[in-house]
């Protein structure tokens, strides 16, 4: 897991907003986003994005890198969807290029689709990515405690998390006490100091698991992973306000598209 | 109640595969109710005596005691004898299990089946004898060294053991904090619990404990009152242990200037027993 996306969703402005009323909030948007046309959904991305960098203080520039990394990944499969193939490009289509005796174009229709899928997978990005960043993990856990998910798989969830970052630790020091010996000065050098460091991580990881289970027995362990945490959220109308408000727009907005366009 | 809270009868411990055992022929009793230190070399068997008086290892040989009542290997009775004995281990992240600290805190709590509003009462408070309010809503992962192994001590303290074994509790602390923690230690040993501290930090046990083990290759070599004990080691120079600074000095000092004949054990003691 990324630490710096961790250590923000610690750190935000939103932070001390109850996690439920983000998530209600999140997943009203990303249903919406699934049933309206895509000028609503690209304004439920702006919307978003102004809650996630202004409202809760995320970096723009952190912010638009994971977005665009996500995007450009869409990116090259719509190419795929765009682009057809034939030997003669229908009368109807938008473009057209010569190529290998055949001719490759752009037809309305696929360019249409093209957006659509685009505007719906920036929309629900968006509002996953307002989620990741605002509510840290553990918060997260809490209200998945409160579904009727079995509390099996929340309890193993919270455990891996923190072994996820045990892991990191580990794997991290050895990479520093490698470099810092000149482990990585020559390509072949680096080669070996990897293999060497994904074998010890290995053995590591087994010595870590068999400590902490030692250290989970001495604290009493219950057959049972339960926590305690204060739960010093406010409510805020403001924030209530605007998300129910904005809603109502955004579907206003989807009813005059129908009607108009 | 018996005087002394826990007893090793003849313990032999060794690790799988180990040539050597770690711990062998280890006998030895600990007064309730006393600031203890436990002492010796590296690899002399502190760490696994804590690992065997918490019940996490079964002894080959030998038997263990409670209140005079040997412990017992079914999930029952290890239950209760790790409500009763509280272990810090030498490394805190081993025992940090919550993503955070007041979680974290919690955990023991929470396994204890206490009512909601007692574990949040117990850890709010907890928070503030470890000066960890301000950390509370911070993951684990973002914490020091030094903040870790006082979130690792805090979730032991929350439980009022009857018995606490810490493993080296001043490592990773700075000045302030080890001096916090020892304010700390010294309430928690006032309140009546009693205490074992493994360390290597003689100063430290000089001032602090007032009984001492001495432990070499696996077995208990001396046990006793603090001057009793430093001066059988002043007499055994082999062992290589070292001697706390403040009893070097007293020892040093020409007769002729000292007021009292015992050995101060602190700089402000040490300033009243000499005249200038
Ligand atoms: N998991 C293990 N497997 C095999 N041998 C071990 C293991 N852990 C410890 N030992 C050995 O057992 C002996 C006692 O170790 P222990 O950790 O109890 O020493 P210690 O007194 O706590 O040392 P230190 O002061 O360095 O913490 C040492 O010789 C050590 O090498
Ligand atoms: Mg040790």
């Amino acid at each position: 897991m990324n630490t710096q996306l961790d250590a923000l969703a610690y750190s935000n402005r939103l932070r001390s907003l109850p996690p439920k009323q983000k998530l209600f909030f999140a997943l009203a948007l990303l249903v919406t986003a699934m049933f309206v046309h895509p000028p609503i959904q690209l304004a439920i991305s702006l919307w978003m994005l102004v809650w996630t960098v202004f409202y809760a203080g995320i970096p723009w520039r952190f912010y638009l890198g994971m977005v665009l990394g996500v995007m450009s990944f869409l990116l090259t499969s719509l190419v795929a969807i765009i682009g057809n193939f034939a030997s003669l490009a229908p009368a109807d289509s938008l473009w057209s290029w010569p190529l290998w005796g055949g001719q490759v174009y752009v037809s309305m229709g696929a360019l249409q689709q093209a957006i659509e899928i685009f505007s719906r997978s920036l929309a629900s990005t968006a509002t996953l990515f307002f989620i990741i960043l605002t509510v840290p993990f553990a918060e997260l856990a809490v209200v998945l405690e409160q579904t009727p998910l079995p509390t099996i798989l929340t309890e193993l969830l919270l455990l891996c998390y923190r072994f996820i970052f045990l892991l990191a630790e580990v794997a991290q020091s050895i990479a520093i006490a490698q470099q810092s010996r000149g482990g990585y000065r020559t390509r072949r050098l680096a080669l070996s100091s990897v293999s060497l460091l994904i074998r010890q991580l290995i053995q590591r990881t087994a010595l870590r698991y068999q400590q902490i289970a030692l250290g989970i027995k001495a604290r009493g362990f219950n057959q049972e992973f339960r926590f305690w945490q204060s739960q010093p959220y406010k409510y805020s109308w403001r924030y209530g306000l605007e998300s129910i408000a904005g809603c109502i727009l955004l579907i206003i907005g989807e009813v005059f598209y129908r009607i108009y366009v | 109640m018996s005087d002394y809270l826990l007893e090793m009868q003849g313990v032999d411990y060794t690790y799988p595969m180990a040539e050597q055992a770690a711990v062998k022929n280890l006998s030895f009793r600990l007064p309730a109710g006393r600031k203890t230190a436990l002492i010796g070399q590296n690899g002399c068997g502190k760490s696994t005596l804590f690992l065997l008086a918490d019940g996490l290892f079964r002894p080959q040989q030998g038997e263990i005691l409670l209140d005079g009542v040997p412990l017992k290997f079914d999930r029952q009775t290890l239950n209760r004898w790790r409500q009763r004995v509280g272990l810090v281990f030498q490394d805190p992240e081993q025992q940090l299990v919550a993503p955070t600290v007041e979680s974290d805190i919690s955990y023991g709590l929470c396994n204890q089946n206490l009512p909601t509003t007692e574990i949040a009462d117990r850890v709010q408070q907890t928070l503030a004898d470890f000066q960890l309010t301000e950390l509370a809503r911070r993951p684990l992962h973002h914490l020091s060294l030094g903040q870790k192994k006082r979130v690792s001590i805090a979730g032991v303290m929350t439980l009022r053991p009857d018995l606490v074994l810490l493993d080296e509790p001043t490592a990773y602390l700075d000045a302030l904090q080890t001096k916090n923690l020892l304010l700390e230690l010294d309430s928690i040993a006032q309140s009546g619990t009693t205490l074992l501290i493994a360390t290597h930090d003689l100063d430290f046990v000089y001032q602090w404990a007032d009984w001492i083990l001495v432990m070499q290759q696996g077995s208990l070599l001396l046990e006793g009152e603090t001057l009793a004990v430093f001066e059988q080691l002043q007499a055994l120079p082999d062992l290589e242990l070292g001697l706390p600074l403040l009893w070097q000095v007293w020892n040093m000092l020409p007769p002729a200037i000292k007021l009292k004949t015992v050995p101060p054990r602190s700089i402000k003691k040490l300033h009243d027993s000499l005249h200038f």
